[in-house]
């Protein structure tokens, strides 16, 4: 509306938009936070509840870095000026405040533009503020030196505790030797429904009959000393790769092309 | 397609459907799996059943259209037990496993098990039947209500048609889990059971449904 | 619409409504409103707040303050709802939000509110007072914390200060013996016989608490454990299943089909230890069970005799006479303290016991199948009917595998065998006690089941012991097989008097044997005996034996005649030596020629001698040298 932008102004615009949006995410969080409470409170649990919590709370601790940073002009400078009052019903206004404002009239204005806070909230603030005039300004860096100390000491200690912890049970979710494997899943399954790797290779009826009879006769006597394992299948679980691989030597040299 | 050729003769039985779950465990962690498996099974106070079987399957080719395609063929398993010798052979065919939807937590595949006297191998040779693999097969078995449960270790037969202990070769290193049901189709309580069964024994095995066209 | 009706028009009255009163007293009119203005004014009126969610459904008309209208809400069942501080901080907080959100916009479009950038002074960093206040919230959220470890501090010195009263060992124990499992914030228990087999429909979950909860304010806790168990109430109270077995005139006594509670039975007391009650409710449960599936029999089985069923009771006919009564008795303590008058209870505990053990294995069958071999087969078959496929059975076999009996059936069976065992013993033992001579004595066999036993009975008589007469009966389930000392066998059916009269014929024959025996020995002659002889007069029943004998010069000949109703008669004929001039030429010995002819009837009972035989021994003693 305005072209002559200045780059103060434009600063601003964009610090507008980020808090607009920050402070819609926050709205919804505590939106959906009621929603849930009238609507669903039969099934809300303690870990739930907390999660909510925890999505006001970094809502709001996001808000309060936005408004430090460097890039938001101090908006502690800047004053609300309205320009214009309009009894009038403005669709777009109304569709900009989600239908709570629908004319922006003298009746809105005063409420909006309110700069006094909750009586509650200024309550609070009296007591404190009278609590802080009886110390003394010496008094008062003392302790907060103090304060500033403890709470540093206390970070420490839960900050290692929780690095502790999180390592335990990462530690313990690691304990758990794995009990299965897909891929022997995938082999047994093959093996049972489609015959893979049980398929006899001379069985198919394709071969000539006198290798066939040529083999049997040499396999034998490769496997002579197989009965010195009898109860390989049984119990000895920890050998059995070995027996696979003297297995397929054994297959090798029973092929009758490969002997002298 | 296999389902297609035998389509006609089973139009006049009851068609049957196997409710199947599948996982495997280290040969290590079995015992682990099978203390587990006896408590939440129906034959908790008598010790562990256990099975020997020797299955072979045969394929009959049809032979005016093998060039064209592989999968125009049929099998049947032929099964009899090894412990038990004067139990019956059990002849079946299974179908094509159909995965189903995320709705549905099993794989599902028609299944018609007939028990039969012993020479139905020789009548399968007669057909034109050629056994295709055979393997052992030994575990324990265990049921819940009409939940089977079979934890197994499959055999390879170094020598053909030997399966005494000496011509046994495990395969891999693993014992097969699978949770089954036999029933008419349609029953979708089942496959919740199922799924609920399969929850508790987890993280030991993962009973899940493979994808059998995985398979190369 | 319909023509003559009369309009009304629904348009506000057309008046300016005045907006404004300026200070020189010159008023401000607003335009009326127009129909759809109207409407909508309305409509804001109408509370759409209670069906729609928060946001899209918050009517705001013009000049409203958000706050205002939270006022206008009605709270949120502030009773029964334990959210309601939290949430109406949370509406007051979301208030304030939205203006914040409302003001930023409107001051982004910079069409009604700009922002003018003016110099201000830096505000005054009050550093006491930001400590003050970050002092108080850091001590609120200590103390949540504190409060917080503090609890868990004396979880923890109760679970180690005393073991015993420990909930959690308790619950511990519990576990070990019940099923249990955790459904939100209760803990459920399971004491139906489900997962033991059991397919009845009645649920048996039970609520385990912790009795520390339940002993409020002021109530002294001396309880016993600190884990309580709430059993639903149709499984409280003690319950057991009467069977009676009783001989009633009519086939048929209704009468008897009432409520018979016996007061002997106590409830379990409110405080009594979980593991008591939650047996007794375990029972009460399977005797529902027990009940319902004979209920069920009774009223599908179809009898020769039909069995009735009237409220709590099955009555069924096992024989003639004899009944059999199955009763419900479920003592919830609740019942009025009446008809406790002495009832005798002639209840029988086997039968009970077996019908407990017959639904035990009704259950342990639903469970336990035969297992598949191959591991493929189908699940839930028997091994027989596996193989009826390869060994072609024909259909009556298989037809015969199928049928199987019920509980009914089988109690019944059983009760009939008890109750032909109790008459078989009954009739031998007064036949023992009424009849001396000769001596009666049983020998059961410990070895029996409960659908057959066996017993020995031995015929004696003093003194004479070397010859002896043997039976051996068999009682099976309504017929008494008998194997007589000859090796004969015959059936008898339940009656008391075919048993009597057997044992009866038994002693005549056990005589007639006896006398043979001691001709034998002092050499008399047998000239005839028959064991069932037509002779004599008609008796009520039973039939005569009779033996002839001679004395060892044949001038002597005595007629024993024995019969189970007119008793032992003992005759005597002496051959006159004058008459053998006569003698034709078939006759070969004198003694035969005198068979016919008068006998003289000897008075038994002036003989000497102990018994029977002792009596007739001195006789023929006697006789022999004369």
């Amino acid at each position: 509306m305005q072209p002559p932008q200045t780059n103060e102004e434009k600063q601003l615009d964009l610090a507008l938009d980020d808090l607009i949006q920050r402070v819609r995410e926050l709205k919804q969080g505590v939106s959906s936070f009621i929603y849930k409470l009238e609507n669903d409170y039969q099934n809300i649990s303690w870990p739930n509840m907390m999660e909510h919590f925890g999505v006001l709370s970094s809502g709001l601790s996001s808000i309060k870095r936005l408004l430090k940073t460097e890039k938001m002009p101090l908006l502690r400078n800047y004053v609300l000026f309205p320009i214009l009052l309009s009894p009038d019903r403005d669709p777009h206004l109304e569709k900009l405040t989600e239908g709570r404002v629908s004319a922006f009239n003298h009746e809105v204005v005063p409420d909006y533009l309110r700069t006094k806070p909750e009586p509650e909230v200024e309550e609070k603030v009296q007591m404190l503020s009278s609590k802080a005039a009886s110390i003394t300004p010496e008094v008062a860096q003392k302790q907060l030196t103090m304060l500033n100390k403890i709470t540093s000491n206390i970070l420490d200690i839960i900050n290692a505790s929780s690095d502790d912890w999180d390592k335990d049970s990462a530690s313990l979710r690691n304990a758990l030797p794995p009990t299965t494997s897909q891929q022997e899943t995938a082999m047994l399954i093959a093996a049972v429904t489609k015959g893979v790797r049980l398929r006899r290779q001379d069985s198919q009826g394709q071969m000539s009959p006198a290798p066939q009879m040529g083999s049997m006769p040499t396999q034998q006597h490769q496997q002579q000393p197989l009965p010195q394992k009898p109860q390989m299948p049984g119990s000895g679980i920890g050998r059995v790769p070995s027996a696979v691989k003297t297995n397929i030597k054994a297959a090798v040299t029973s092929h009758p092309y490969q002997r002298p | 397609m296999e389902a297609a050729a035998l389509a006609p003769s089973l139009k006049n039985i009851a068609p049957q459907q196997e409710y199947l779950l599948q996982g495997s465990i280290l040969d290590t962690h079995r015992d682990v799996l099978l203390h587990r498996l006896r408590g939440l099974c129906d034959n908790a106070e008598r010790n562990f059943e256990a099975f020997s079987d020797y299955e072979a399957v045969y394929v009959l080719r049809n032979s005016s259209t093998a060039q064209q395609s592989q999968n125009q063929h049929v099998t049947f398993r032929v099964r009899h037990a090894l412990d038990h010798s004067d139990a019956p052979d059990h002849i079946r065919y299974l179908g094509q496993a159909e995965l189903g939807d995320r709705s549905r937590h099993t794989l599902v595949r028609a299944c018609l098990d007939v028990a039969c006297s012993s020479n139905v191998r020789d009548f399968l040779t007669e057909m034109g039947f050629r056994i295709d693999h055979d393997y052992v097969v030994k575990g324990h078995f265990f049921h819940k209500g009409r939940m089977k449960v079979t934890v197994y270790k499959i055999f390879r037969l170094i020598q053909p048609n030997k399966t005494d202990p000496h011509n046994l070769e495990p395969l891999g290193q693993s014992h097969l889990v699978e949770l089954s049901v036999v029933a008419p189709l349609g029953q979708e309580q089942i496959g919740e059971d199922m799924k609920n069964f399969a929850e508790q024994l987890k993280p030991l095995v993962l009973l899940e449904k493979f994808d059998h066209r995985k398979i190369q | 619409m319909a023509a003559p009706s009369v309009n009304i028009s629904v348009e506000a009255a057309i008046e300016h409504q005045i907006q404004e009163v300026r200070y020189d007293g010159q008023e401000i009119y607003l335009a009326p409103l127009s129909m759809s203005e109207n409407l909508s004014k309305l409509a804001h009126k109408i509370d759409f707040y209670k069906d729609e969610s928060e946001e899209k459904g918050k009517p705001t008309s013009e000049g409203e303050k958000d706050t205002d209208e939270e006022k206008v809400l009605a709270p949120f069942q502030p009773s029964l709802w334990p959210w309601d501080s939290v949430r109406n901080k949370l509406k007051n907080s979301l208030t304030e939000i939205s203006v914040l959100y409302d003001v930023l916009n409107i001051v982004k479009e910079k069409h009604y509110m700009v922002t003018d950038p003016v110099s201000q002074d830096p505000p005054e960093l009050k550093a006491s007072l930001q400590m003050l206040a970050k002092k108080k919230s850091l001590v609120a959220a200590a103390q949540l914390l504190s409060t917080g470890a503090e609890r868990l501090k004396r979880v923890q010195v109760e679970m180690t200060s005393n073991t015993q009263d420990n909930f959690l060992m308790e619950l511990l124990k519990l576990r070990r013996n019940w099923r249990l499992k955790k459904v939100h914030n209760t803990i459920l228990g399971e004491l139906s016989y489900k997962s033991a087999g059991s397919r009845f429909w009645q649920g048996g979950t039970f609520e385990v608490l912790k009795t520390s909860d339940l002993a409020a304010d002021g109530e002294v806790a001396s309880r016993k454990s600190s884990l309580d168990v709430s059993i639903p109430s149709e499984l409280e109270g003690v319950a057991y299943i009467q069977v009676e077995v009783k001989t009633v005139s009519d086939l048929m006594d209704l009468t008897s089909a009432t409520l018979k509670m016996p007061a002997g039975l106590g409830t379990v007391s409110a405080d009594a230890y979980w593991q008591q009650k939650l047996e007794v409710a375990q029972n009460v449960l399977f005797c529902k069970e027990l009940f319902a599936q004979l209920a069920r029999e009774a009223v599908q089985v179809k009898g020769t005799t039909p069995h009735m069923v009237v409220g709590n009771q099955i009555l069924t006919n096992v024989f003639p006479g004899i009944q059999l009564s199955i009763v419900l008795c479920h003592y919830t303590g609740k019942e009025k303290k009446v008809n406790l008058a002495p009832h005798k209870l002639e209840h029988n505990h086997v039968l009970e016991h077996s019908l407990h053990q017959l639904l035990r294995e009704v259950h342990d069958r639903n469970l336990n199948y035969s297992p598949p071999h191959p591991a493929n087969a189908m699940l839930g078959m028997s091994k027989r009917r596996r193989l009826a496929g390869p060994r072609a059975m024909s259909r009556s076999e298989l037809v015969e595998m199928v049928q199987s009996e019920s509980l009914l059936e089988q109690i019944l069976k059983q009760t009939k065998h008890a109750v032909l065992r109790i008459r078989t013993m009954h009739v031998i033992d007064q036949l023992a006690v009424s009849i001396q001579d000769p001596q009666i004595c049983a020998h059961w066999s410990c070895l029996n089941s409960s659908l057959e036993s066996s017993v020995r009975i031995t015929i004696t008589s003093y003194c004479y012991e070397n010859c002896k007469t043997l039976l051996v009966l068999l009682i099976g389930i309504d017929t008494i097989k008998v194997v007589m000392k000859d090796g004969r066998v015959c059936t008898l059916l339940f009656e008391n008097s075919e048993l009597r009269d057997l044992i009866q014929w038994q002693i005549c024959q056990h005589h007639a044997q006896s006398i043979q025996s001691l001709a034998k020995m002092q050499g008399w002659q047998v000239l005839s005996a028959i064991i069932n002889s037509g002779h004599g007069d008609m008796e009520a029943y039973g039939t005569t034996t009779d033996v002839m004998l001679a004395s060892p010069k044949g001038n002597v000949i005595l007629a024993f005649h024995s019969n189970p109703v007119s008793g032992n008669k003992l005759a005597i004929k002496k051959l006159d030596p004058s008459l053998d001039a006569h003698i034709s030429p078939a006759v070969t010995a004198s003694k035969w020629a005198s068979l016919a002819g008068d006998f003289q009837e000897i008075n038994l009972n002036q003989l000497e001698g102990r018994n029977l035989v002792g009596k007739i021994d001195m006789l023929m003693a006697r006789l022999t040298s004369s």
